[in-house]
């Protein structure tokens, strides 16, 4: 990869959206799209997301680009009874925790997880542009409202360069 | 607020947890009783037992209750936040069931460079002692750690065996214990004498975590840079929204 790529300071204890986190940093964001899908809880979402197995969740896979450059995929499930209507949402060019707390009273309270560096899947090779030998950085924990319901899993496959964790 | 109270009571679980008032594989109270036991309501009992849950202190069995999980889920030693919080890394190794060894490879006075002087933005020192050293969890070597401590402060470091004192034991001895720290987390590839010394092969990615110490007076006195195996820890964090 020839672009310099940019890097984000985010706080390790306090929460910000990435589109915010982008903006404080003074980058440009773009976001594609690249899947919105209903899912069935299994086990493994079950274990974050304490819905009932079988239940429906929404997921919503999406390309974040950073001064032009594909920085990070990000999977975002929530169990569908809370989203009531997200598909007929104009998800494209929002901030959507923005619009899941203004719209669906989901703001987030706090996050919970794992950082961890672990080795590129193939399809995410190819869309950010790594040696399918390459490392990632992936985040991938809960969302949680201040009330303590936990609304939101989530994983993220940064470029290890993107972020510099602070405190 | 039903937010707050979740969360003092998730703590006060985790503390008994973490002493051992409740026991690894003894099931705990149903949230009927901690709700009675806490004068919570059930719904705030149930908030905290899934977050203590998810942070791998309790696991569910269906139809049976909720019991005290060993901690360590994997294989790895955990950091950040749910480890033994102030305690070290020796402990967080302990905690995690794993026995801890120090190795010393190098501890010596060296010129302030370049990069030390960033590091210590305000500091005039010329000397500092630099300790190098590997921390193990079970044979397996999961940490190096480079620490600079500004001379004049720790005139007789070079001195001491820190095969028998941890250093921040003696920093303790010297008044100078450091109470607050900025950090720095990055992720990059070690090579040479870093990869060496982690058993690791040339490229490897690791966790880097860079911190400076300060007295409580505010004082800086250690920097320290530590390279982290990423197959033997893992780093758990939380994040609060300041709204």
């Amino acid at each position: 990869m020839s672009k310099k790529i940019p890097v984000i300071e985010r706080h390790i204890k306090e929460y910000d959206s990435f589109t915010s986190l982008v903006q404080k940093n003074g980058y440009s964001l773009k976001n594609k799209i690249m899947l919105t899908e209903t899912l069935e809880i299994n086990n493994y979402y079950h274990k974050y997301l304490h819905f009932p197995i079988g239940a429906l969740l929404f997921h919503m896979k999406r390309l974040r680009i950073v001064e032009g450059i594909p920085v990070m995929l990000e999977n975002i499930y929530i169990p569908i009874e809370l989203v009531q209507g997200i598909f007929k949402e104009k998800l494209f060019g929002i901030d959507f925790h923005k619009l899941l707390a203004e719209q669906y009273k989901l703001p987030v309270g706090e996050t919970y997880g794992e950082i961890m560096i672990a080795h590129v899947l193939p399809e995410e090779a190819g869309i950010l542009g790594l040696d399918p030998e390459e490392t990632v950085v992936v985040i991938k924990g809960t969302a949680k409202r201040p009330d303590g319901l936990v609304f939101e899993y989530f994983e993220q496959t940064a470029l290890p360069e993107l972020f510099v964790f602070k405190e | 607020m039903q937010d707050a109270t979740y969360l003092q009571l998730k703590e006060q679980i985790k503390a008994k947890l973490i002493a051992g008032t409740y026991e690894e594989g003894n099931r705990i109270p149903s949230e009927r009783e901690l709700a009675k036991t806490y004068a919570v309501s059930r719904m705030t009992a149930k908030y905290a037992i899934n977050a203590l849950v998810e942070e791998g202190f309790l696991y569910r069995i269906h139809g049976s209750g909720t019991y005290v999980s060993g901690r360590s889920l994997t294989n790895k030693v955990d950091v950040g936040e749910g480890a033994p919080l102030g305690k070290g890394l020796t402990a967080a190794i302990r905690y995690s069931g794993k026995k801890s060894k120090d190795q010393i490879l190098s501890g010596r006075l060296v010129k302030s460079s370049p990069e030390i002087q960033r590091n210590f933005p305000k500091s005039r020192e010329r000397l500092f002692f630099e300790l190098w050293r590997i921390r193990y969890a079970d044979d397996e070597p999961i940490s190096l750690q480079r620490a600079y401590l500004p001379f004049s402060l720790f005139p007789d470091a070079e001195r001491t065996d820190f095969t028998v004192v941890s250093l921040y034991d003696y920093m303790q001895m010297k008044g100078l214990l450091p109470v607050t720290f900025t950090t720095k987390l990055t992720f990059i590839k070690v090579d040479g004498i870093e990869a060496r010394n982690l058993d690791v092969e040339d490229g490897t990615r690791v966790f880097l975590f860079e911190y400076s110490g300060f007295t409580a007076s505010g004082k800086m006195v250690e920097f320290t840079r530590s390279y982290f195996r990423s197959d033997q820890i893992r780093f758990n964090f939380l994040t609060r929204s300041r709204d």
